[in-house]
């Protein structure tokens, strides 16, 4: 079991900086999960480490070893793909055998290890089927031993779910995790979009955007305390309202202008002047009639999900959504709403980081 | 770090050597085939040489021969006098019957072929038949057909009412067009299947659009179909072009290499030919083989300018 | 009549319009055919007989047997089998080697080398004709199929057809095949080889059926009649007139075009896509 470690990474692809001075440590035994929406570089990060892509700058450290010199083979890393990448015209025992027989392993001692791996991925009456003959659970069961007969110290997943169904999405998300981090208590990099995969699965999840690293953190404090708005309205769902204003100071107490309405904050708050206030939209206080400190506002349209519901509120353009108590009828036009005190965020109007909260 | 090479370097030559070795063989035969021996034929367009003896430097003599064979052609010298000018007329005649032909016999083929009925795929496989044979074979079982008590002439006679049986092969008049036959029959069948797959290949959608505007099976087929087939068409009569103008099989079976009586079937690549192989004039034959090519580039070029590029 | 009564009959005729025009074009694709075949077993009195007749009477083998009395005829299947096998091994192994360096690797030159390639499908081949016999005259490989395969074993529509094929394999595949210890060679014969079946398949017939139809290369490149191949040699025999009566010519063109038939009527879906696909024969 090994750290991995990204020293000021980056890489250019022509004049596109896929990836921008990555700093970044994956402790032993860790999950980590890139999180991030498509081209912010989280690929990229993955690609570097497996040794398909080379660093434009900076150091990748796996180990005691610093592998920008080290080929991707000797790396003691293993990538499972996103279409699984599996040898469609070898069978599933030829899969798991390939990266072995590459290695020059001896016949038998290839054998043994299939059947091992396979045994303990429970895939053992799969090993003479063809992949075409897989169903995608099994496909990714294949490819997940494919990476494991090389006993790597490393294991890289790039987006290994999203080519399955939702429904056996959700089981090997746990198997998957148990795999990993309960039995094999191995050193994991996985990539996604899917932030639900990320808060589920993760230790600490990694968010990029644009090829800047925008917090590392365990799950809860990535939805707790996101250090700017892109990691606020990208994880969480749905995602946290932001509404630009003014902070005044009005007879002590703390008013946020938002133009249309103000709210008051509590008096903790020590800036003054623009920012932008976040809240999600499970952190709101609701009352049918007018309260003193609520805001009155109309409803464009409600959106029922199960047992929660979420209301669209509107004030010219800004479109705010809040969570509605289950008793609140779907046929309801006004509500009044406040933002739970404790609950609320206030971010930097230019560099949008977080500084309240 | 370790070594003056990393990892890096050194399997991007790795790569960069196996590249050019797995191309190597594929590449050095087309150089030598194909540009060094385009070179050579330019170079050997400016020589007279009979491949034996030393070659002997004659300027543009080669292509003014070509020409002044063009220009007593258009003064109506016998063929004999004017084989060049004689290819280029037959061949001219013939590109402008078979090209036109077989392209509207192959749409109207497919068009028909383009609807739900039985039996699709065997109307494929007959059509297409005739495309897998060598067209050496073709000519001469045509030859046969051909004959003025052959099959040709009975059918003709019973379509036709008041037809008399024609000596295709021996026709100073009817020659060239028996070879067009021939080639029509066995090219269309094959670009009628290019066209019912590109005709497939439209999107049902729009069809069903055009439907529900109002338009009816044949409007349907000029509004849409025809203009949505245009890259195919464009491709059909490319390479009919290029076909066309390069015949050589059909005319060499069924006109023999000198064409026939008074050369009706002669055509430039028969004379190429010649030049090259019966008059031992391969700097001639090259100077021709430079006409052919601009002929063949000019009206591909030209069609696919005014129609737009042929699709891939 | 009512609207939809009369349409009903509107499409019924239209129905039969389309059978009669699509089996009567299929008569007279099929027609030279079916008369050969008929007429290779009759004599030649009765084949030249007018108006025709259709069954053999007397039913003979004569036609065959003549044909290969001849002692060429049975060279010339020998010689065109081995020009095709030639040119189908040669494009097999070559093409599918410089189409996955073309499609997988990066080596300086590479586009430029490829769009090369490409341009001489540009070039008829009547201008690269005399220099190339010049050439493989100073080979001394005139007369000599080793010689003639020589011009075609790398044909630039084989590689194209075999790089687009290799371009359409998924990257995924190449990249895992890299981590688990594959160099650039390792990864063609033990991936992209046996993936390629298909398009190997395909260059396989497309080759052989251009081959074994060959005609002006072998008449140019082959000088002596028991080197000619079936195109040729048949031409010859007919121009020679080696038979008086023209049956056995029939019989023999039966024969030569037997395995390019009966190749497209077993593959005949493969083939009609494929060729579709690719552009055909041209």
């Amino acid at each position: 079991m090994v750290r991995v470690l990204l020293k000021n990474v980056t890489k250019k692809f022509g004049n596109v900086i896929a990836v921008n001075k990555l700093n970044l440590e994956i402790k032993d035994g860790e999950f980590m999960v890139l999180l991030g929406p498509s081209g912010c570089g989280k690929s990229t990060t993955l690609r570097m480490i497996a040794g398909l892509e080379t660093p434009t700058e900076g150091e990748i450290w796996i180990g005691e070893q610093l592998v920008n010199e080290i080929d991707p083979t000797k790396r003691n890393t293993a990538m499972v793909f996103q279409s699984y990448a599996l040898y469609p015209h070898m069978t599933v025992f030829g899969n798991i055998e390939f990266p072995l027989k590459m290695a020059r392993v001896p016949k038998q001692e290839r054998i043994k290890k299939v059947k091992e791996v396979a045994e303990f991925l429970g895939i053992s009456e799969l090993l003479n089927r063809k992949p075409s003959e897989l169903s995608g659970g099994q496909q990714q069961r294949v490819a997940l031993a494919r990476a494991l007969v090389r006993e790597p110290e490393v294991f890289l997943l790039d987006e290994p779910l999203s080519n399955l169904d939702a429904k056996i999405r959700t089981q090997m998300r746990f198997e998957l995790k148990k795999l990993l981090s309960y039995e094999l208590k191995i050193t994991t990099i996985y990539v996604t979009h899917d932030q639900v995969e990320a808060m589920t699965m993760a230790d600490r999840i990694a968010v990029m955007n644009r090829g800047v690293l925008q917090q590392v953190g365990t799950p809860d404090e990535i939805f707790y305390k996101p250090s700017n708005t892109f990691v606020a309205t990208f994880v969480g769902s749905p995602p946290m309202n932001l509404i630009e204003g003014e902070i005044l100071k009005k007879d002590n107490k703390v008013i946020f202008d938002a133009g249309e309405f103000s709210l008051e904050l509590p008096e903790d708050v020590g800036i003054e002047g623009k920012a932008v206030l976040g809240f999600r939209p499970q952190h709101v206080q609701i009352a049918k009639e007018e309260k003193a400190g609520f805001v009155r506002g109309k409803i464009l349209g409600i959106e029922k999900l199960g047992v929660e519901s979420y209301g669209h509120v509107t004030y010219g353009n800004l479109e705010i959504v809040i969570q509605l108590p289950e008793e609140v009828g779907s046929n309801i036009t006004e509500v009044y709403w406040k933002p739970k005190e404790d609950r609320i965020y206030i971010f930097d109007s230019k560099t949008k980081k977080l500084v309240y909260g | 770090m370790f070594s003056s090479f990393s990892f890096y370097e050194k399997a991007r030559n790795k790569e960069i050597v196996a590249g050019l070795s797995l191309i190597s063989i594929a590449v050095i035969l087309n150089i030598v085939f194909g540009y060094f021996a385009m070179m050579f034929a330019l170079y050997l367009s400016f020589f007279k040489w009979d491949y034996i003896g030393e070659m002997q430097f004659v300027g543009l003599k080669n292509f003014e021969i070509v020409i002044r064979d063009l220009i007593r052609g258009l003064h109506g010298a016998p063929y004999l006098l004017s084989p060049f000018y004689t290819g280029l007329k037959n061949i001219l005649i013939y590109t402008a019957i078979v090209v036109p032909v077989q392209t509207f016999l192959a749409i109207v083929l497919a068009a028909f072929a383009n609807q739900k009925i039985k039996g699709q795929q065997f109307f494929k496989v007959s059509y297409f038949l005739p495309a897998t044979t060598s067209s050496v074979i073709v000519a001469l079982i045509f030859i046969w057909l051909f004959m003025k008590n052959g099959f040709i002439n009975f059918a003709l006679a019973h379509i036709i009412p008041g037809f008399q049986p024609i000596d295709w092969i021996n026709s100073r008049e009817y020659l060239l067009l028996a070879i067009a036959i021939v080639a029509i029959w066995g090219t269309s069948g094959h670009f009628m299947v290019s066209f019912l797959a590109a005709m497939q290949a439209i999107p049902k959608e729009i069809y069903e659009a055009a439907m529900l505007d109002g338009a009816g099976p044949i409007r349907r087929f000029f509004f849409i179909t025809i203009p949505m087939l245009r890259p195919m068409i464009v491709y059909v009569v490319v390479m009919g072009l290029i076909g066309a103008l390069q015949m050589f099989d059909l005319a060499w079976v069924m006109a023999g290499a000198n064409g026939g009586p008074g050369g009706a079937g002669y055509t430039v690549a028969l004379d190429i030919y010649n030049e090259a192989f019966t008059r031992i004039r391969p700097g001639v034959a090259a100077a021709k083989s430079w006409f052919l090519f601009a002929i063949i580039f000019t009206t591909t070029y030209l069609f696919q300018k005014k129609y737009g590029r042929a699709m891939r | 009549m009512t609207p939809k009564e009369k349409e009903r009959l509107i499409r019924r005729i239209w129905i039969v319009i389309t059978y009669v025009v699509l089996l009567t074009f299929a008569l007279v694709y099929l027609m030279p055919f079916i008369r050969s075949l008929v007429a290779s077993f009759m004599t030649w009195a009765q084949a030249s007989r007018y108006p025709p007749e259709w069954i053999p009477n007397p039913f003979t083998l004569e036609n065959y047997q003549k044909l290969f009395r001849l002692e060429l005829f049975p060279r010339w299947i020998r010689n065109t089998a081995l020009y095709a096998g030639l040119i189908v091994a040669g494009n097999v192994m070559f093409t599918s080697m410089a189409g996955y360096a073309f499609a997988r690797l990066k080596f300086p030159g590479r586009d430029v080398i490829f769009s090369a390639l490409l341009s001489l499908l540009m070039i008829p081949m009547f201008v690269t004709l005399v220099p190339n016999y010049i050439i493989i005259y100073k080979l001394g490989l005139i007369d000599n199929i080793f010689g003639l395969a020589l011009l075609g074993i790398t044909n630039v529509s084989s590689i194209f057809l075999m790089r687009q094929y290799f371009m359409s394999l998924s990257n995924e595949i190449f990249e895992a095949a890299r981590l688990d210890g594959c160099g650039p060679i390792k990864a063609f014969f033990y991936i992209a080889l046996p993936l390629a079946k298909p398009a190997l398949g395909a260059v396989a017939v497309y080759q052989f059926l251009g081959s074994w139809n060959a005609f002006i290369g072998p008449l140019i490149f082959l000088r002596s009649p028991e080197n000619f191949t079936l195109p040729v040699g048949l031409s010859f025999a007919f121009q020679r007139a080696m038979w008086t009566e023209y049956t056995p010519i029939i019989a023999g063109s039966l024969v030569a075009s037997a395995p390019t038939i009966i190749l497209f009527l077993v593959l005949n879906k493969y083939l009609i896509r494929g060729i579709v696909v690719t552009g055909g024969k041209g």
